[in-house]
């Protein structure tokens, strides 16, 4: 199960770094090369490390730890096939962190990134939505309930395609450049993870990196069915592309902005629900 | 943080790691007790490991110029 | 003794807890978010404040504002009731119960704010409590609307197929929530967040996502 976590940290820092490439690349820049995020975050853990005075300590160095844990836990929920309320709950959780990381440490710029965080929390919702669907379809949140449903009736990407897209919005407002990636955006410097440098910003990229494979990975098992690993990995790095195409065209939105999109998503995927609903009753 | 405290808890979080995960796939762990061992440990090494790369060796002396 | 009679939401109950007829009890998912809730509250209780840095636009100065301990005293102890409410609510397993902690969780949501003196953070608390004020109408109704169709609270027997919950009462309850938690009214909360004391004002957030966590998991049982 270690193996799991190293593999998908570094699977998950290569996906960003491929991501900074295609921008890169799209945009007419030759870009870092691909193993990039991997150099970045061991650089980071040597670099010399301290707490900043103004921060809360205790708080600024734990929210890294639970950064960590709350994505390994969520990539082990994605082994074991657990619960899909629980991947659910995990990422509203990463919510969380994001907010404590720029509150505890006393910096302006954290503090305007915590505040973008609670604001866009309307990001979240849309996978309420995705859940919800998938329920509605399968009568079950376990995950081998959920692939042992796709063996028998197709992948629920056909099923459920706005369901789908509901989770592809979740997905592209967590990623790096995204147009809703308000809280780290650099009028801000770098947002919530502004003072957190050194060793904790390589904790963070960590989770980061898992997150992100966590979050391909998901939406693969969740919408194309069980298949065989390497296809999986193929089919992550497509959905990785197509979401670095979207980052590359799209400048950032402003706060409010964000919120707008975000929110008629949820709305327009809660009616679709609601009709579903309609029909299976 | 001392180097070799860094190093001890680097190499005991790592070992917990190792043995939640050797555990689970043997079957002599309870699948909870080692995915949750393993949700503890695995942050602790991460972090521990960056502090004990990053900690100073003794008498470092930065020059007046700059590098 | 005690059963689930759906485990493919959550998987099978892993404790459960007697008081009488009122059966507490843990899930996999719950025990996470009780876990999660616990550690912060933990956070709270053991860590000092951040002391919020300050620039004046326009020029090189900034200041860091120095908090006494005599300020955060009330603070602190308004995190710590915000944590034990979420803690009770994370756990209960009777919907009256659950809206019981839901709203003790908005009142002490304002109390961790609103002994701090500025106008911007009063105002938003202000705001927030009224909207927490009429969320329990919605809130208790769904109970009372519950209790009424199907005459009882208990989940164990509100989550079994032999008990339909009428939608308006499951809507009712995800409203109610939403005003104590704050979960969609987030924007109004931002300025709440300028209060100094980051592991308190954290659990003003740590407390509305968990309960609309649970919510979720309530509703769709149900």
């Amino acid at each position: 199960m270690f193996d799991y976590l190293i593999f998908g940290t570094f699977v998950g820092l290569l996906f960003h770094g491929i991501h900074r490439k295609v921008i890169a690349r799209i945009q007419g820049r030759p870009g870092p090369p691909i193993w990039q995020e991997i150099l970045h975050t061991l650089k980071f853990s040597f670099k010399q490390t301290w707490i900043p005075k103004t921060a809360s300590q205790t708080l600024f160095v734990w929210v890294v730890l639970v950064a960590i844990g709350i994505w390994s836990a969520a990539l082990i929920v994605l082994v074991t096939r657990g619960s899909l309320l629980l991947l659910f709950g995990i990422y509203l959780l990463h919510k969380i962190v994001e907010h404590g990381m720029g509150l505890s440490s006393g910096s302006p710029y954290g503090k305007f990134g915590a505040i973008r965080s609670v604001m866009s929390a309307a990001s979240e919702l849309p996978l309420f939505a995705t859940v919800g669907a998938i329920y509605l379809f399968t009568g079950s949140m376990m995950l081998t309930d959920i692939l042992a449903w796709q063996t028998e009736h197709g992948p629920l990407l056909v099923f459920a395609f706005p369901a789908a897209v509901a989770l592809y919005v979740v997905i592209l407002s967590k990623m790096h450049y995204s147009p809703f990636a308000i809280i780290e955006s650099k009028e801000i410097v770098s947002g919530n993870m502004t003072e957190h440098f050194g060793v904790w910003r390589a904790g963070l990229e960590v989770a980061f990196g898992l997150k992100t494979y966590v979050l391909l990975y998901a939406f693969v098992l969740l919408f194309l069915g069980p298949l065989p690993f390497l296809l999986v990995l193929a089919l992550m790095l497509l959905l990785l592309l197509s979401l670095s195409f979207i980052c590359a065209f799209s400048p950032m939105l402003s706060p409010y902005d964000t919120v707008t999109v975000q929110s008629l998503t949820m709305g327009i995927v809660a009616v679709y629900i609601v009709i579903v609903g309609v029909l299976f009753a | 943080m001392k180097r070799e405290n860094a190093l001890l808890i680097t190499i005991a979080a790592g070992a917990v790691c190792l043995a939640a995960g050797a555990g689970w796939r043997t079957g002599y762990l309870v699948p909870w007790l080692a995915e949750l061992l393993l949700i503890a440990a695995f942050p602790v090494f991460v972090l521990f490991l960056g502090l004990w790369w990053n900690a100073s060796e003794g008498e470092e002396d930065i020059p007046f110029l700059g590098y | 003794m005690f059963e689930l009679p759906v485990t493919t939401i959550e998987g099978p109950e892993l404790f459960v807890l007697e008081f009488g007829d009122i059966v507490n009890y843990f899930t996999v998912y719950t025990a996470v978010l009780f876990t999660f809730a616990l550690l912060f509250t933990i956070l709270a209780i053991i860590s000092r404040p951040e002391r919020q840095v300050d620039f004046a636009f326009g020029g090189d100065a900034f200041y860091t504002k120095d908090i006494t301990p005599g300020q955060f005293r009330f603070q602190r102890f308004m995190a710590l009731a915000c944590g034990m409410a979420t803690l009770g609510a994370m756990m209960s397993g009777d919907v009256f119960n659950f809206t019981l902690f839901c709203s003790m969780v908005g009142i002490t949501n304002i109390g961790i704010v609103a002994a701090y003196r500025n106008r911007h953070v009063l105002n938003a608390a202000f705001q927030y409590g009224i909207v927490a004020m009429i969320a329990t109408v919605p809130l208790f109704g769904s109970a009372a609307i519950i209790l009424a169709t199907t005459g009882t609270l208990s989940m164990w027997e509100l989550f079994g197929p032999a008990i339909a919950v009428p939608l308006v009462a499951k809507i009712f309850l995800v409203l109610g929530v939403m005003g104590e938690g704050m979960a969609p009214f987030y924007v109004a909360k931002a300025e709440i967040t300028r209060a100094p004391g980051a592991p308190y004002v954290l659990m003003i957030h740590v407390s509305s996502l968990l309960l609309f966590l649970r919510v979720v998991e309530i509703v769709i049982s149900m």
